[in-house]
């Protein structure tokens, strides 16, 4: 297992994996530090702000970005012609478990740099709200778990077809339909899992004056059941993902 | 030799599979699109122009610029297999004609594309919006206009795609690309980004024309744009080794 994982970083060596696991960040933060000014009210208000805003942002952006690492980390062998060598070569339990964890750690990797990208966000906009630390754990927790639900069934696409297209298409049309979700009652979310981050986030408009553009943020209990709910789907798909390595012909 | 070139692109495009995303995505946003007028009909009041934005809004802000990437990667994918590249670079045709046949077969999904989104727009108008007369000319030439702001994020696209040899970082650097139109695009500096372009050409997000008297510096800003990407391509095309 672990040279099957020396061979994951191997492989990954210029593939500039790390960069797009900083790019990510780096577009919440551009995006996000433009939404709040330098009004004393709103920046009482600021860190609700973000917490209800980063969810929209990664339903918009995280399923491509997952489709994007599940082709990095499989195309190499369809270009290759990997497969047939890896498959006889290693046991396959080692090569799944490789690619699963290199992929997962790498989502790892660009969740905390996303919850240390809103952090600085707050610190360098001179936010006044103090920091919600519970709530960014659990805002971290939630994007992890539909990351990697995400990650695990756009690698399932790639191994399917061979061919990075259709996990491409899912995710664009996946991040379509999990934003337009955001905006539909709330029931129709829970059928979107592209979209999880809405529903599974803990904070709401409380008060929106229309007229004077105010808005406040309030929080809302917990979605354990809805994070549950992801964490069951994102084991399904591991299971299944093992099922397709393991069986596939030669 | 560019016809026979076309020709050949044309022929990748036979039975692909992004032919569905070409159906799916349209439909998409055109029923959120409705749905979302139809929800909201107190606050928008414009009937047709009300209707447009909702159905254009995401479309060409987040998932045209993804959409059109992914057209333009699906082109350049074979050149990266195996040992293509060589293979095509020997051929006996201008090296910037190979780029401009996939440059025109992607214009011609996209005028496809935003003809569907057209038609979509009509259909739900008139079947669900409940509409009665027909939608005003100069939406027709908004979405004419986003076909030639579209033009320069497609050639852009066509080289990330060709310079890139993955598949998907192109599509994600195009969904990053709309992001980063948009963000420009509210700060005033639409004519400086290409991916700006669309958005501006397309009149997404209000009623009244953001081009109004500015026609004369979006179509220069179109056509430099073009131009620099076509240089650009020209000269990675010709003095560039091919790594295969």
């Amino acid at each position: 297992m672990l040279s099957a994982l020396h061979a994951e970083f191997q492989k990954a060596h210029r593939r500039h994996d790390l960069a797009i696991c900083l790019v990510v960040p780096v577009v919440v933060f551009l995006w996000t530090g433009r939404l709040t000014s330098n009004d004393p009210e709103e920046l009482a208000n600021a860190y609700s702000a973000l917490l209800y805003a980063l969810p929209v942002l990664n339903a918009i952006l995280m399923p491509v970005v997952m489709a994007l690492l599940a082709s990095r980390l499989w195309d190499i062998e369809v270009k290759g012609s990997t497969t047939k060598l890896l498959y006889t070569l290693q046991s396959r339990r080692s090569l799944f478990a490789a690619k699963a964890a290199f992929g997962i750690g790498e989502v790892v990797l660009m969740v905390a740099l996303e919850m240390g990208a809103a952090v600085l966000l707050g610190r360098t906009q001179h936010y006044t709200e103090a920091l919600p630390v519970g709530q960014l754990f659990y805002l971290g927790g939630c994007t992890l778990a539909v990351d990697v639900m995400l990650y695990l069934s756009e690698l399932l696409l790639m191994l399917a077809w061979e061919n990075p297209l259709p996990a491409l298409c899912v995710s664009i049309v996946g991040a379509l339909v999990g934003l337009f979700s955001a905006f539909m009652p709330p029931i129709v979310s829970y059928f979107v899992p592209w979209g999880y981050f809405v529903p599974l986030s803990s904070y709401e408009v409380a008060v929106w004056d229309q007229e004077t553009h105010t808005v406040l943020y309030g929080t809302r209990p917990f979605n354990w059941g809805l994070l549950a709910f992801t964490a069951a789907l994102a084991a399904v798909l591991f299971a299944a993902v093992w099922r397709m390595m393991r069986d596939k012909e030669v | 030799m560019l016809k026979r070139c076309i020709v050949a692109e044309n022929r990748k495009l036979h039975a692909s599979p992004i032919w569905a995303m070409f159906v799916v995505l349209p439909l998409i946003s055109a029923g959120y699109g409705t749905f979302n007028y139809l929800q909201n009909l107190e606050i928008l009041t414009e009937q047709w122009y009300s209707l447009w934005t909702q159905h254009t809004l995401f479309y060409s802000m987040l998932f045209f610029p993804a959409m059109v990437s992914a057209y333009a990667a699906y082109l350049w994918r074979l050149e990266h297999m195996g040992h293509n590249w060589n293979l095509i670079m020997a051929v006996p045709v201008r090296p910037f004609d190979l780029f401009l046949a996939k440059f025109l077969v992607v214009v011609k999904l996209m005028c496809f594309t935003q003809v569907f989104v057209y038609i979509l727009y009509l259909v739900c108008g008139r079947l669900f919006a409940g509409f009665t007369d027909w939608p005003p000319v100069s939406t027709l030439f908004f979405m004419l206009r986003g076909v030639l702001g579209g033009l320069a994020v497609a050639a852009a696209q066509l080289v990330l795609a060709m310079l890139i040899r993955s598949f998907a970082v192109p599509i994600f650097l195009g969904l990053v690309g709309g992001i980063m139109g948009m963000l420009l695009g509210s700060k005033g500096f639409s004519l400086l980004w290409p991916y700006c372009l669309m958005q501006q050409g397309m009149n997404a997000n209000r009623s009244e024309d953001m081009l109004a008297g500015n026609a004369v510096p979006f179509l220069l800003a179109c056509a430099g744009w073009l131009a620099a990407v076509f240089v650009i391509a020209g000269v990675v095309l010709e003095k560039r080794d091919v790594k295969a």
